[in-house]
């Protein structure tokens, strides 16, 4: 039904085509009969002004009123198919919504601007005015100035004749408007709380309405979902006009859903309510709000030495490594040992010999993600096994809620054969079995490692998990460390938008240890 | 436990051969979980031998 509105939109100037095409030839044939009879004149100023009386009686309002008429059609039916969309999205009954006014008020508005002679002297007549008179004044050769009255005046298959394309913008934008003008008066008067930025995009369709349709650059942080937040509109706004000259000036909240985004703007705004799901998620990124792990508030870190190969002090020491891992792996105690080859082939972490392997094959990740496993256990570390156990205990059913919750959004989010759209959800990303593999082995963990040995992924294996119930909390935490440590800005956005509440977890566990 | 198919996923490639060969799943807790090439390359190797693939259970306070 959005197709099929946007096609009304699209289309509603072919009212006019037949009327804007015989005045575009009617106008051509008189200014070119013109120029080639007063070719080489001296003095011709006199007859252009004739020229221009004729223009005058030529391009006149009255001559638009027909068109406007069938015009009106479209506006019945936009309003039709609009209440239909809005209906089915919000599950209202809109019967009885009466527009009579704001329809009046955007035929007013059209109406203007074809049947105002004020605004066809400005729109279509001036700049004939101009053009001529620089022919008169240059003495252009008749050829090029007949080559570039054809190409401005005329219709053809490269672009709309000059007529053609105000009319064009003007009856879309006005119908676009009209149909704004609905989608914001049901987004006030049924206090709906979300909306959706939609619509087809094309090779010149502006940055902000890229950025909105796609939710993707900045635009990203407001987006759950496909939803917006009405509450978010003024930074959405402020944000949209940072990114684009072209975005309404006037664009407030008050007309958000009227203007859109720019002048001639073909995407629509449709106001939605958002499910308890995804003022979840809204929750869980607002908690979230330190996009930047950089950014937390943390002293200056120093260089950090473990005193064994070089390249583990690199990774530590990366300029894109945030200041609070930094400073939380200076504060506490480091492994007893850290190296690259240990008496199995794989990389691992001992808590019972404190030692750390990290191969040079799985690369500086691999090296944070034991580095978070020797962090987590160091936490729950006591004078006595059973007390150390009872600590593990302890801080695994402190992150339980938290992987409860994030799994129950999963599912919902993914439906019913989950682990497999999150495969292909990771397959679409580039170099996922680089970049995701603690993404990957989180969805293992909650899969009890049936992520890994039915479905092929990344991550540890039914067998894994058995053994210690806690394992998948252990990974989680190990899995969002990394993340962090590693600050790479899509696999972090994954992370809070799939799993925020284990994802802060960590984060929040990591400034309480600085703090304590 | 999160929503997946009950059914095995079709097997592909190396893992596929693997299971071909030996009629069961290498027995792993892990260990190459964040290094698949390695793991991978370790399972042709168990092809091309005939000795399967087998981890040791990680020890206690061991975790990948």
């Amino acid at each position: 039904m959005i197709k099929e509105k946007q096609d009304i939109i699209t289309n509603s100037y072919s009212n006019f085509s037949t009327t804007v095409n015989l005045l575009q030839s009617d106008v051509f044939n008189k200014i070119f009969g013109w120029l080639k009879a007063n070719t080489g004149a001296n003095s011709n100023l006199r007859t252009l002004s004739k020229l221009n009386k004729e223009l005058k009686s030529l391009i006149t309002a009255k001559m638009f009123q027909t068109p406007v008429k069938g015009l009106l059609k479209d506006f019945d039916q936009v309003e039709t198919i609009s209440k239909k969309i809005l209906e089915s999205e919000n599950d209202l009954d809109l019967k009885d919504f009466n527009l009579s006014a704001e329809k009046q008020l955007t035929i007013e508005e059209i109406s203007n601007g074809l049947l105002n002679d004020a605004m066809i002297e400005a729109n279509l007549r001036a700049p004939l005015k101009k053009m001529l008179y620089r022919y008169v004044t240059t003495g252009m050769p008749i050829d090029k100035a007949e080559a570039e009255l054809r190409s401005y005046i005329l219709t053809d298959k490269e672009s709309l004749g000059f007529a053609e394309r105000y009319v064009k913008v003007l009856t879309m934008e006005s119908l676009s408007r009209f149909d704004g003008t609905i989608n914001q008066r049901v987004a006030t008067d049924y206090k709906l709380d979300g909306f959706r930025f939609v619509g087809s995009n094309i090779k010149t369709t502006e940055p902000q309405c890229l950025g909105l349709t796609k939710a993707s650059g900045e635009f990203a942080q407001y987006e759950v979902n496909g939803k917006y937040r009405v509450e978010d509109i003024p930074k959405i706004i402020a944000l949209m006009k940072r990114v684009a000259k072209s975005t309404h000036k006037n664009l407030d909240p008050s007309n958000f859903f009227i203007l859109r985004s720019h002048w001639g703007c073909r995407h629509q705004i449709l106001p939605t309510r958002l499910l308890e799901k995804d003022k979840v998620e809204f929750e869980g990124r607002l908690s979230n709000d330190i996009e930047d792990v950089k950014e937390v508030e943390v002293p200056k870190a120093p260089i950090i030495k473990f005193g064994s190969d070089k390249r583990f002090d690199d990774y530590i020491n990366g300029e894109n490594v945030p200041d609070l891992i930094k400073n939380v792996v200076d504060k506490l105690p480091k492994p007893r040992e850290i190296k690259s080859k240990g008496k199995d082939k794989g990389s691992y972490y001992s808590s019972v010999t404190n030692t750390l392997v990290s191969r040079i094959e799985s690369g500086k990740d691999t090296f944070f993600h034991e580095y978070g496993h020797h962090v987590d256990l160091h936490m729950a570390k006591n004078n006595s096994i059973n007390e150390t156990k009872q600590g593990l205990n302890i801080r695994s059913s402190k992150m339980k809620d938290d992987f409860s919750k994030d799994l129950k959004n999963i599912n919902e989010k993914f439906g019913s054969d989950a682990l497999g759209k999150l495969k292909e959800f990771l397959k679409g990303k580039e170099d996922y079995r680089l970049y995701y593999r603690g993404f990957s082995d989180i969805i293992d963990a909650m899969s009890n490692g049936v992520f890994f040995d039915d479905y092929g992924m990344t991550g540890h294996g039914k067998r894994y998990y058995k053994k210690d119930l806690n394992r998948k909390y252990y990974e989680t935490y190990a899995n969002a460390f990394e993340a962090i440590a590693t600050n790479n800005k899509s696999v972090i956005k994954d992370f809070q938008d799939n799993f925020p509440n284990c994802y802060n977890f960590v984060l929040n566990d990591l400034k309480s240890i600085l703090n304590d | 436990m999160i929503n997946g198919i009950s059914e095995k996923v079709e097997r592909e490639g190396i893992y596929k051969q693997y299971f071909d060969k030996f009629g069961e799943e290498p027995i792993t807790y892990g260990l190459y979980w964040n290094d698949l090439e390695s793991f991978e390359k370790l399972l042709s190797e168990a092809i091309k031998t005939g000795v399967k693939y087998e981890e040791e259970e990680p020890g206690e306070g061991v975790v990948y």
